[in-house]
């Protein structure tokens, strides 16, 4: 069984720990976050037969007020970046959050996860940023927390990423 | 192969030249590519090529990492389902040898546990501090379990947490017998974040870090090393020393692991080493009070006053006891008293018997200092006669009624009577005497008649009687009183005599002093015995009794010759014969 350290990052109010909650296990309460600008939650899945275990570290989101704890950063063998679909400015955020990470980390296996897939109408994402970022080989997946689609295989993605 | 396409020579252009300098050139590796193009599409061969090499692959894979154990785990768990399912004779064979002891171990570990348990639960169910606990878990809703454990444990390190320090990842977990735990993997990543937190909300400095969180009686301990860290969740106080066995176990962890450690990408196996697990076994360490139970003062106050209490009270018990024994003892020994029955009854004794009613009253045979409460004493006597000496001397007394010149002695059966008494009492005692129980004989031979000695005692007197005359005179001047008593004495001399059957004779014989001539004194007296002669028979003495003789101055009074010896000369004596009377009739 291997485990893994993965981070959370997104802007605040991306829905991050929404998109998951259903998918894992949770012991602390989101109170937590809040407080001690984590959540801690665990989400065991099987890439290629192999068990991994995923030890998600769900960070608080950033803005104005909160900045990102970097030491939690430290030992993360790879990085869930959540956009919120509907808000563009979360993009640049998470863009920012990814570079700090970088410079705190090194470069580690990553998803970039586009939520409330279910309001596509009322995306304001422009979809040439998020080509680019495939261009440049970047991993780009589709979200809902309400219908939960999309989650698991990028748990899959990111888990298989980090194995190879 | 594009750059082979594009620098080829044009179709029919020294086409068959080429294929034979090929052929001259790579006849041998065609043969050989020909050959292996076989092997690989030919399934028999491939299968004794793998064959060869297979085993050595396996060892090789095993020693490397768990891949091949875990890729081959699916495919072996489904052949051993497809087995049991198809015929499952074949694996109860196989199992047959180890399942005997198999179950044995198992059954005889669940024994001791059960033993051991039931030896916790009676120690704390019949003990007074288990008595106590189980009050306190009534009182405050607690289980059982649970205030034991508060009380008796000192400190249990009930988990211990190995951490990948870097990412938090959770390395090896223990945890101690009956303890409850969330899930330790996100449990390691909190506690890392925690730290985390805390070096950076605190500003703290380099290697400085949280150790240690505190939260009711549970302490969490973090021991920091460069790779990894080490955290235990313990109850109760622990002792510093144990700090000690942490840094230990982490140091030796550190020296063993190094390589492992710092090239950790989270595959936690390669710390699932019995090793590592005896390593970090030492820091599961408890200690529990060695005995919790102290006596408290007002206990041992109440005792020490139980036990005085009991102790005068056993101590009076007793003294009653003994000195009712040695009543009884004393009773017993009394004269006359005979106890038949006695009992403790109520708080007090009963004690029945027989008295006789000359022996001492029972209760005043009791001590004025005795413990004995007379109240407490419930006497019940019959009278009856005893037979004891003193008693049957004093109811002799009492019959006998003595006259106090007697003196009666008892002598085993026999009542000695000694002393004078009047021959009638004597006569009656004789009788009297044997009618009283107790005695079987009397003895009176030394018991003398009353009146023979009366009589002697009178002659003695009459004997001394000296009845004086003036110098040469033949009247007395003694005066009447004296004669009327000797003419009284003379009568009952005569009385006392007769009772004897004796025969008295009183001869007056008549003395003169020596001078003068002895014709003349023999004369003088006896005219003077005369004289004395004639007054007693006028004072009604009988004439029978009396004789008269003159002895002149022959027989002196008395030989002094000086005028008091002569003038007790000039006198009348009397001698006194008593014969028996037969003689006496001769």
């Amino acid at each position: 069984m291997i485990r893994k350290k993965v981070c959370m990052l997104g802007a605040f109010a991306v829905g991050k720990t929404s998109l998951v909650e259903r998918f894992v296990k949770s012991l602390f309460s989101e109170r937590y976050q809040t407080s001690l600008g984590v959540k801690i939650d665990k989400k065991s899945l099987l890439v290629d037969e192999q068990p991994l275990e995923l030890i998600l570290w769900d960070l608080a989101g950033e803005d104005e007020f909160v900045s990102l704890r970097l030491p939690y950063l430290r030992g993360a063998a790879g990085l869930l970046l959540v956009v919120d679909g509907t808000r563009p400015e979360t993009l640049d955020i998470v863009l920012a959050l990814h570079d700090k990470a970088i410079a705190e980390i090194g470069e580690v296996p990553f998803a970039l996860l586009i939520n409330k897939a279910d309001l596509t109408e009322g995306w304001h994402i422009d979809p040439c940023d998020i080509d680019r970022l495939v261009a440049r080989g970047w991993t780009a997946l589709e979200t809902s927390a309400k219908t939960g689609r999309g989650v698991e295989e990028a748990f899959e993605t990111l888990g298989k990423e980090m194995l190879e | 192969m594009a750059d082979s396409k594009s620098s080829a020579p044009k179709p029919g252009d020294g086409d068959d030249d080429l294929s034979t300098l090929r052929r001259l050139l790579l006849r041998p590796e065609q043969r050989r590519i020909e050959e292996l193009g076989e092997r690989l599409e030919n399934p028999e061969l491939h299968a004794h090529d793998i064959s060869r090499v297979l085993p050595d692959a396996l060892r090789l894979s095993a020693k490397d990492n768990g891949t091949l154990r875990d890729a081959l785990a699916p495919t072996v768990e489904t052949i051993i389902h497809t087995s049991v399912r198809r015929d499952s004779r074949h694996f109860a064979d196989a199992l047959f040898p180890v399942i005997g002891p198999a179950i044995r171990k198992a059954i005889a570990e669940a024994l001791r546990q059960m033993l051991q348990n039931l030896s916790e639960v009676l120690e704390h169910s019949f003990s007074r501090r288990g008595l106590t606990w189980r009050f306190e878990a009534w009182r405050t809703g607690r289980p059982f379990a649970e205030v034991v454990l508060l009380h008796s444990l000192e400190f249990r390190v009930e988990q211990v947490f190995l951490i990948h320090r870097e990412s938090g990842v959770l390395l090896q977990h223990l945890s101690a017998d009956n303890v409850a735990f969330e899930d330790a993997d996100l449990v390691s990543a909190m506690l890392t974040a925690i730290q985390d937190f805390a070096h950076d909300s605190f500003a703290m400095a380099g290697d400085q870090a949280l150790d240690s969180i505190q939260m009711g009686d549970l302490t969490v301990w973090v021991e920091q090393g460069p790779e990894a860290i080490i955290a235990g969740a313990i109850r109760g106080n622990a002792p510093e020393e144990l700090r000690g066995a942490f840094h230990e176990t982490l140091e030796s962890i550190h020296q063993r692991q190094a390589e492992a450690l710092r090239d950790f990408d989270g595959d936690p196996a390669l710390f699932e080493t019995d090793a590592v697990q005896q390593t970090l076994q030492q820091c599961l360490q408890a200690r529990y009070r060695k005995d919790v139970s102290r006596i408290s003062p007002l206990l041992l106050i109440l005792l020490l006053l139980l036990l005085t209490g009991g102790g005068y009270w056993i101590y009076t018990e007793l003294r009653e006891q003994q000195a009712f024994e040695a009543y009884l003892q004393t009773l017993n020994q009394a004269p006359g008293i005979v106890v038949t029955n006695a009992v403790a009854v109520n708080g007090g004794y009963r004690v029945q018997g027989l008295r006789d009613p000359l022996a001492a009253e029972p209760l005043s045979l009791l001590g004025k200092k005795d413990p004995l409460d007379p109240q407490r004493l419930d006497l019940h006597f019959e009278p009856y006669q005893a037979l004891a000496p003193s008693f049957v001397l004093i109811r002799s007394q009492r019959l006998l009624q003595p006259p106090e010149t007697v003196n009666l002695d008892l002598d085993g059966e026999v009542l000695h009577l000694t002393g004078h008494a009047p021959a009638a009492w004597i006569s009656e005692a004789r009788r009297l005497a044997l009618a009283q129980p107790g005695v079987a004989a009397v003895d009176t031979s030394a018991l003398r008649d009353q009146s023979r000695n009366d009589l002697q005692a009178l002659q003695t007197t009459l004997s001394r009687q000296v009845i004086r005359f003036n110098v040469d005179t033949t009247h007395s001047e003694t005066d009447a009183q004296t004669l009327q008593r000797l003419a009284h004495d003379l009568r009952r001399l005569q009385t006392l005599a007769r009772v004897q059957g004796l025969q008295p004779r009183v001869m007056l014989v008549g003395h003169s002093d020596a001078t003068g001539t002895a014709a003349r004194n023999h004369l003088l007296s006896r005219r003077r015995a005369d004289w004395l002669h004639e007054h007693l028979l006028g004072l009604g003495v009988d004439p029978a009794l009396l004789t008269v003789r003159a002895a002149g101055s022959s027989e002196p009074v008395s030989t002094k010759t000086t005028p008091a010896g002569q003038a007790q000369n000039r006198s009348v004596t009397l001698i006194v014969h008593l014969a028996p009377k037969e003689e006496a009739d001769k």
